[in-house]
C-alpha cells in the first residue's frame, strides 16, 4: 500500500468518524405540546414550559426555550458557580441583588453569552454577509433601560432590562432577573428584538417568571 | 521524458515562480504609492474604484454609531463642534459630516467619506476649543491623508500577496510530486497512464485554491474587515503623519503645541490609571505615549527654532513637519513669530468659542461619569473627577460620584476618603437619598445593623423612584435579618 493511499485512508476513516460522532450528538429541538413542568437534573427550580415552544435539549439546569427560534425570541435559565459568575469579582449568598444587577450589567455590556454555533465556512463568499455572530446583540451596544428590585418565588432578586443592537443595527430588548439561590447564581433572561417579537412574546415571559418555583437542591435519589 | 530531464524541467520551472514572485513584490507594494493626499478640501471625494468602495463602505458604517435623532444636549454638543470646525476649518466644513455619540469609552473616529464621529466620552476630556482641536486635527489628517483608503489598499496588497504565497506553496508541492515520480523511476509510460491524472489534480488544486484566495480577498466580508480595521487601527506610521499634520496645524492656530502636549498626558495619565482596559486608540498607553513622544520633540523643535528665528530671522520655517503640511489652515489671528505664548487675539478666539462648548459639554459629563462607574473604569472616573479643572468643571452631583467610585474601591484609604464625602455632602445637603443609601450600605456591610437602618430609612424617605424604594427596602430586610441573628460570644 503506497503512502497517500494509506493516508487516504486514515483520512477517511477520521472523516467517517467525525461525521458518526456529530450526528449522533447533533441537538434536537423537543416541541412542548402542551404546558409542562420542567425540573433540571438537580431539582432546583420547577418551570413551567409554554404551550406550543420548543426546548433546546440540554442534560443540565440550563433551560433555554423559543417559540420561533434563537433570536426572534428565548427565554433561558442559566446557573454559575459563584466564584466563576463574574470573573475578577467575587460574589457571596451576601451579596445585595443591586450589587448582582450591577455586576450583571457590566458582563452584558463586555460580552453575550454564546447560544448559537458559528461555522468556519461562514466567514467565506456571500455567507459573510450573514455570519450567525451578526446576529446576535453587540455587547458593547448595551445599554440599561431600567434596574429595579423584585422577588422570585419569595426570593430577593433583581431585574435588569436592557437594550442592545446586533450587527445589522436590529435592536433587542432583554429582561434579566438574577438571584443567588442554593449557593449558585441564577440568571432567567428573556431576549427578543424590539420589531414585533418583544411585545408578543412578553406575556408568556411574564407568566413563566410567576410560575418559577425555586427548591431546594437534590443531591440523591432525585425522583418526582 | 527521463528523470534527469525531469529534473532540469523541474529546476527551470521553479526559478521561474521565483523569478515571477520576485517581480510581484516589486511591482505590487508600487502601488502603495498612487494614493497622495489630498490637496484640498475640493478634492475630498472617491477617486477611484477602491475611494468608492471604501467611501460605500463608510457610509454603511456610519449608522452602526450615529443611530437616530440625538437628544437635546447630545444635539447641543454636536453644534458646539460643528462650529468649532466651521472656524477653523471653514472650507473643508462642507464636505465634514461631524457627530457626537452618546458613549463614555474615549473614541474618536474618522471615516475616508469625511465622517468625524466623537464620544461624549472623549469631549469630557477636552477642556476648551483649543484641546477640540487637537483631537479634531488628528481626525481631519486622516480624512485628507486619505489613511483609510491607504489601509484597505495595503490590506488587499497583503490579501494579494497571500494569493501568490499560496500558489507558490501549492506550485512547490506539484514541483515536490514531479520529483517524488523522478526519484521513484517513473517511466513515461506510468506517468501518461497515472500521473496524467495526477498532474490534472494538482493543477485543479492550484486553481481551486487561488480561487478561493481570490475570493476571499475580495469578498464582501473581508472588505468590510479591513474597512473596519482601517477606521479602529491604523498603523503607527499613519498615526505619526496624523501627528505631525496635526502638530503644524496646532502650530500655526495657535502659536504653540501645548494643548496637543496636555490632551495627550491628559489621556496617557488615565489609561495608566485604568484598571479596565478597553481597546481604543486614545486608552492605548503605548500609543498614547507616542503621541506625546511626538509632542514634546515638535515643542523642542518648535523652541529650538523660536530661539534661532530671534537670534536670526524671523521668517524662517517653524518645522519640517509644518513646512510639508499637505493642507494649509485657515488663516486665523497669528501669534507672533518668535513666541511660545499666543496673541492677546488668540487667546480671546479660544476663550469665546470654548465658552460655548462648555456650555453645550457640561449636561453630558455626569452621564459619562456614571457610566464609566457602572462599567468599574473606578481609576479612570477618580482621576477624571479630581483633575485641575479650571475652564471646564463637573456639575456638582460629581463629587457624589466620586464617592461612589472610592467606596467601590473597597481598599480602606479609598472607603474613608468616600464615606468623608457622603458626610460631606449630606452636611450641605442632608437629604441626600444617593449619600444616604451609601453610607447605610457601608454600615451593613460592617455589620451595623442599627446604624444602617437608621441611614437607609432616611434614604427611603427621599428616595426619587419606586425603582430605588425597591433595593432600599431589600437592604432593610438584610438588616433585620442581621439584626435578629443571634451575636458571636
Amino acid at each position: 500500500m503506497t503512502l497517500a493511499l494509506r493516508r487516504r485512508l486514515g483520512q477517511l476513516t477520521a472523516l467517517t468518524t467525525l461525521v458518526l460522532a456529530c450526528s449522533a450528538c447533533a441537538p434536537t429541538w423537543q416541541n412542548v405540546r402542551k404546558q409542562e413542568a420542567f425540573k433540571g437534573p438537580s431539582r432546583a427550580y420547577v418551570a413551567m414550559l409554554p404551550e406550543d415552544w420548543k426546548r433546546a435539549p440540554t442534560d443540565s439546569d440550563v433551560l433555554l426555550i423559543t417559540r420561533d427560534g434563537l433570536f426572534l425570541q428565548q427565554i433561558s435559565v442559566t446557573r454559575h458557580r459563584l466564584d466563576e459568575a463574574f470573573a475578577g469579582t467575587p460574589v457571596t449568598p451576601e451579596t445585595l441583588p443591586a450589587e448582582l444587577a450591577a455586576l450583571q450589567f457590566k458582563q452584558f455590556r463586555l460580552e453575550e453569552p454564546e447560544l448559537a454555533r458559528y461555522t468556519k465556512d461562514e466567514g467565506k463568499g456571500v455567507l459573510a454577509l450573514f455570519p450567525v455572530a451578526q446576529g446576535k446583540p453587540l455587547p458593547g451596544t448595551t445599554e440599561r433601560v431600567a434596574m429595579r428590585a423584585v422577588q422570585v418565588d419569595g426570593r430577593d432578586a433583581f431585574r435588569l432590562d436592557t437594550s442592545s443592537r446586533n450587527g445589522w443595527g436590529l435592536e433587542y430588548v432583554s429582561q434579566s432577573v438574577g438571584f443567588v439561590h442554593e449557593g449558585e447564581y441564577w440568571l432567567v433572561r428573556y431576549l427578543a428584538p424590539r420589531l414585533h417579537y418583544a411585545q408578543r412574546d412578553q406575556a408568556t415571559f411574564d407568566g413563566f417568571l410567576a410560575q418559577l418555583k425555586l427548591k431546594p437542591k437534590c443531591f440523591l435519589f432525585c425522583g418526582d | 521524458m527521463t528523470p534527469p530531464t525531469l529534473h532540469r524541467f523541474t529546476r527551470v520551472l521553479a526559478r521561474a515562480v521565483l523569478c515571477a514572485l520576485a517581480l510581484g513584490a516589486v511591482a505590487l507594494p508600487a502601488q502603495a504609492f498612487f494614493y497622495e493626499p489630498f490637496t484640498d478640501a475640493a478634492e475630498l471625494r472617491p477617486h477611484d474604484e477602491l475611494e468608492q468602495r471604501v467611501w460605500d463602505e463608510a457610509d454603511t458604517l456610519r449608522s452602526q454609531w450615529v443611530r437616530g435623532r440625538p437628544g437635546a444636549a447630545l444635539e447641543a454638543a454636536q453644534r458646539a463642534v460643528r462650529a468649532s470646525v466651521s472656524r477653523h476649518w471653514p472650507e473643508l466644513a462642507p464636505r465634514l459630516r461631524v457627530f457626537v455619540i452618546d458613549n463614555a469609552d474615549v473614541l474618536a473616529l474618522s471615516s475616508a467619506n469625511g465622517d468625524v464621529i466623537l464620544s461624549t466620552g472623549m469631549l469630557m476630556r477636552l477642556d476648551s476649543d483649543e484641546e477640540l482641536q487637537v483631537i479634531l486635527c488628528r481626525e481631519i489628517a486622516h480624512v485628507m491623508q486619505r489613511h483609510a483608503v491607504r489601509s484597505v489598499h495595503v490590506a488587499r496588497l497583503g490579501a494579494g500577496a497571500n494569493v501568490i504565497f499560496e500558489s507558490a506553496m501549492n506550485a512547490s508541492s506539484f514541483m515536490g510530486t514531479m520529483g517524488a515520480l523522478a526519484s521513484f523511476q517513473v517511466t513515461p509510460d506510468m506517468l501518461v497512464a497515472g500521473g496524467k491524472a495526477l498532474i490534472q489534480a494538482q493543477l485543479g488544486k492550484l486553481k481551486d485554491s487561488m480561487a478561493d484566495s481570490f475570493v476571499r480577498s475580495v469578498s464582501a466580508g473581508a472588505f468590510d474587515a479591513m474597512v473596519k480595521s482601517s477606521l479602529f487601527g491604523y498603523s503607527e506610521s499613519l498615526e505619526r503623519e496624523a501627528d505631525d499634520f496635526a502638530l503644524a496645524a496646532m502650530r500655526q492656530r495657535f502659536g504653540n503645541v501645548q494643548a496637543f502636549e496636555r490632551v495627550a498626558q491628559r489621556l496617557l495619565d488615565e489609561a495608566q490609571a485604568d484598571e479596565k482596559k478597553f481597546s481604543s486608540f486614545y486608552a492605548n498607553e503605548e500609543r498614547l505615549a507616542r503621541r506625546l513622544k511626538a509632542a514634546q520633540a515638535h515643542a523642542q523643535v518648535l523652541s529650538q527654532a523660536s530661539s534661532q528665528a530671534l537670534a536670526e530671522a524671523p521668517s524662517a520655517p517653524a518645522s519640517q513637519a509644518e513646512a510639508q503640511a499637505p493642507l494649509q489652515p485657515q488663516p486665523q489671528p497669528q501669534p507672533a513669530p518668535d513666541a511660545d505664548e499666543p496673541s492677546v487675539a488668540v487667546v480671546m478666539v479660544v476663550a469665546t468659542t470654548s465658552q460655548s462648548y462648555l456650555q453645550a459639554l457640561t449636561p453630558l459629563t455626569l452621564r459619562v461619569l456614571e457610566t464609566e462607574l457602572e462599567l468599574g473604569r473606578l481609576g479612570r472616573t477618580m482621576r477624571n473627577i479630581e483633575r485641575p479643572r479650571e475652564l471646564a468643571p463637573l456639575p456638582p452631583q460629581a463629587k457624589a460620584v466620586l464617592a461612589e467610585a472610592c467606596v467601590a474601591r473597597a481598599d480602606a484609604a479609598s472607603t474613608d476618603k468616600g464615606e468623608a464625602l457622603a458626610r460631606e455632602l449630606l452636611a450641605l445637603q442632608p437629604d441626600n437619598a444617593r449619600m444616604l443609601k451609601l453610607l447605610g450600605l457601608q454600615a451593613l456591610k460592617r455589620g451595623q445593623a442599627a446604624d444602617a437602618r437608621q441611614w437607609l430609612q432616611r434614604a427611603r424617605e427621599h428616595a426619587a423612584s419606586d425603582d430605588e424604594r425597591g433595593f432600599i427596602d431589600q437592604y432593610l430586610r438584610r438588616a433585620e435579618k442581621i439584626a435578629a441573628a443571634p451575636k458571636a460570644p
